[in-house]
């Protein structure tokens, strides 16, 4: 645990020095310009026309964090002792869920191929 | 807990080798390599002049002093606190995950019955942080960035995670410690071809190297999520996929390349250091060697080919337990 | 104590400066077919630690290729006030000096009339050599700079 905490706070004490030395120490001479957004040498127009909505964070956090949680909750069920027995069962479940990834695969390369006929 | 010895492994880890040397140490080597291989393919000579004798070894060290001291641009339309604080976070989510592996008997900072399913679940969560900086950037080419990097998360993400259960399933365990006793026989990489090979291309999408370098396509989306950064900012931002590669050539090693057998102690840590070569080199050489895949190109190998790959190592590995 | 920290920094930072000088994509004439090979395999500019980066957040010299019209020389100068604070310029070709095969154009800028410039490349176009040489006046320019 010490090693851990350790770990943790030499890593963002290293981390945020740097930032704060940078700060610090660089020559600054900020300019109406130079903060406006990057919009790759000509200047911006207005404000941004899209951008991400935060509504679509959930999804995102869906898609990122439920695959792993429940590969976490597999491995822990199949490398328990008493999972051992389980296998099975488990084997059988494991086997329709990517049956159902499958189906889902399946459905998007057709429609894929519809989009490539289209274009 | 009583109070550790100046040299215990759980400091060593912490303090040298997976900890903290080890993630800024390895940032070094891997862009001077990588520059330096790069340039050896395109018969250039790559960084040279920096420091002649060393072959150009110090030009990162100098990349880094010019960005640490060069002017910090927070842009005016954006969260200025998130958008210093976002890359910060995100290197260091990055790095996270070296907490649970082992690089040697006794290195390791925690040690857990899961550690490996721990490492690479936090490997796939960070994804969302680097959504989040491209949100707190606001431009355009964050914009397509943060989407096509959300893509190629979704497309990664189940291999990786099916090839890693592969493992895992085959060994009986996720231990560090026992995975690698498991593997004194044969490698996993012989006893699961399929899962390796998966792996390795799943890494290469996580970190976005070449085949797969889409989110920062130069040619379209000047730098994708890291377009606004520049200073320290840009270190971490830009840094980040070369922690996580380092994170997962180390898992790597654990999982498929027997870790640090034969040998155990200070050697064990070195021989662990080598077999992560495996996966850093051809990282560093497709760079020059492939292009660039389309999105949907990307997305088709992931929920394609390598979803077939992923579930045919699954089945291999379950018969193989069965038979074992 | 605070001199000495300071001019500790300095020396740092014009060393890390020195060898990492980062130039945007901008090509305003044929000059950038030279600065083209400048970045490939006979010249190989990375051997004194340049890469070309696409945004202008992280870069730090601009190289000026060639003729700057007057409708351009408004971005260029755009570009200049957007990059971070160290920060140097590189004119190339006889256009940037005093408009060699335009000289006298209506439309056209010496380099010098927009932006600082630190080193000068003479030819039209300039050979990639005569380019990594001003790279090197750049470098000392940094290296001997007062703090
Ligand atoms: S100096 Fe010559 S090569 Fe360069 S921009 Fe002018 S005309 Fe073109």
């Amino acid at each position: 645990m010490v090693a851990v905490v350790l770990f943790i706070a030499l890593f963002l004490a290293v981390l945020v020095l740097l930032v704060v030395v940078g700060y610090l120490f660089s020559p600054r001479r900020p300019s109406e310009t130079k903060e406006r957004r990057f919009e790759a040498g000509g200047p911006p127009y207005g404000p941004v026309q899209r951008r991400l909505l935060m509504q679509y964070f959930g999804y995102v956090y869906l898609v990122t964090v439920v695959e792993a949680a429940v590969g976490l909750a597999l491995v822990a069920v199949l490398t328990a002792d008493a999972g051992r027995a389980a296998l099975a069962p488990l084997a059988a479940a494991l086997v329709v869920a990517i049956a159902a990834v499958v189906a889902v695969v399946w459905r998007y390369f057709k429609l894929l191929a519809d989009v490539r006929r289209w274009g | 807990m009583d109070f550790p010895s100046p040299l215990s492994g759980d400091l060593v880890a912490a303090l040298v080798f997976p900890g903290v040397l080890g993630i800024f140490g390895f940032l070094v080597v891997a862009i001077w390599l990588e520059r330096k291989l790069v340039a050896r393919v395109q018969w250039r000579y790559g960084p040279l002049y920096v420091s002649r004798p060393l072959g150009g070894l110090l030009q990162p060290v100098a990349d880094l002093f010019k960005l640490v001291f060069s002017e910090l641009v927070l842009p005016r339309h954006t969260n200025r606190l998130l958008f210093a604080a976002t890359p910060i976070l995100l290197f260091f989510a990055e790095g996270l995950p070296v907490v649970f592996i082992a690089a040697a008997p006794g290195v390791v900072m925690a040690p857990h019955s899961y550690g490996l399913a721990i490492a690479v679940v936090l490997v796939l969560l960070v994804a969302v942080l680097m959504v989040a900086m491209a949100w707190t950037e606001a431009d355009k080419f964050t914009y397509i960035g943060a989407m096509r990097e959300i893509l190629l998360t979704a497309a990664y993400e189940v291999p990786l995670l099916l090839a890693a259960l592969a493992m895992f399933l085959l060994y009986g365990t996720a231990d560090p410690h026992k995975v690698v006793e498991v593997q004194s026989g044969l490698w996993g990489v012989l006893l699961n071809p399929l899962a390796f090979v998966v792996y390795l291309v799943a890494l290469l999408m996580a970190t976005t190297r070449f085949p797969f370098e889409i989110p920062e396509a130069e040619p379209e989306v000047v730098l994708g999520p890291y377009t606004e950064y520049g200073s320290t900012l840009f270190i971490y931002a830009f840094g980040a996929n070369y922690v996580k590669l380092y994170v997962l050539s180390l898992l790597g090693a654990v999982l498929f390349l027997g870790g640090w057998l034969p040998a155990a102690g200070v050697l064990g840590v070195l021989i662990t250091l080598a077999k992560m070569g495996v996966f850093v080199l051809p990282a560093m050489l497709v760079r020059a060697i492939y292009p660039r895949y389309r999105i949907d190109q990307a997305l088709r190998i992931g929920w394609g080919q390598l979803l077939a790959l992923s579930a045919a190592a699954v089945l291999w590995s379950l018969l193989a337990a069965w038979i074992w | 104590m605070k001199t000495l920290v300071s001019q500790a920094v300095s020396r740092l930072a014009r060393w890390g400066t020195k060898w990492s000088l980062w130039p945007p994509h901008l090509v305003t004439a044929c000059c950038g077919v030279e600065v083209g090979h400048l970045f490939g395999s006979a010249y190989d500019a990375e051997r004194f630690g340049m890469l070309p980066m696409g945004s202008l957040r992280q870069s730090n010299i601009l190289i000026i290729e060639g003729t700057i019209t007057l409708k351009m020389a408004k971005f260029v100068k755009y570009i200049y006030e957007q990059m971070p604070e160290p920060k140097y310029v590189v004119a190339m070709g006889a256009c940037a000096i005093k408009g060699g095969v335009f000289y006298g154009s209506y439309h056209m800028v010496p380099a010098a009339k927009v932006l600082p410039v630190h080193a000068y490349v003479s030819g039209c176009p300039p050979t990639p050599e005569a380019v990594l040489k001003a790279v090197t006046k750049v470098q000392e320019q940094i290296a001997h700079a007062e703090n």
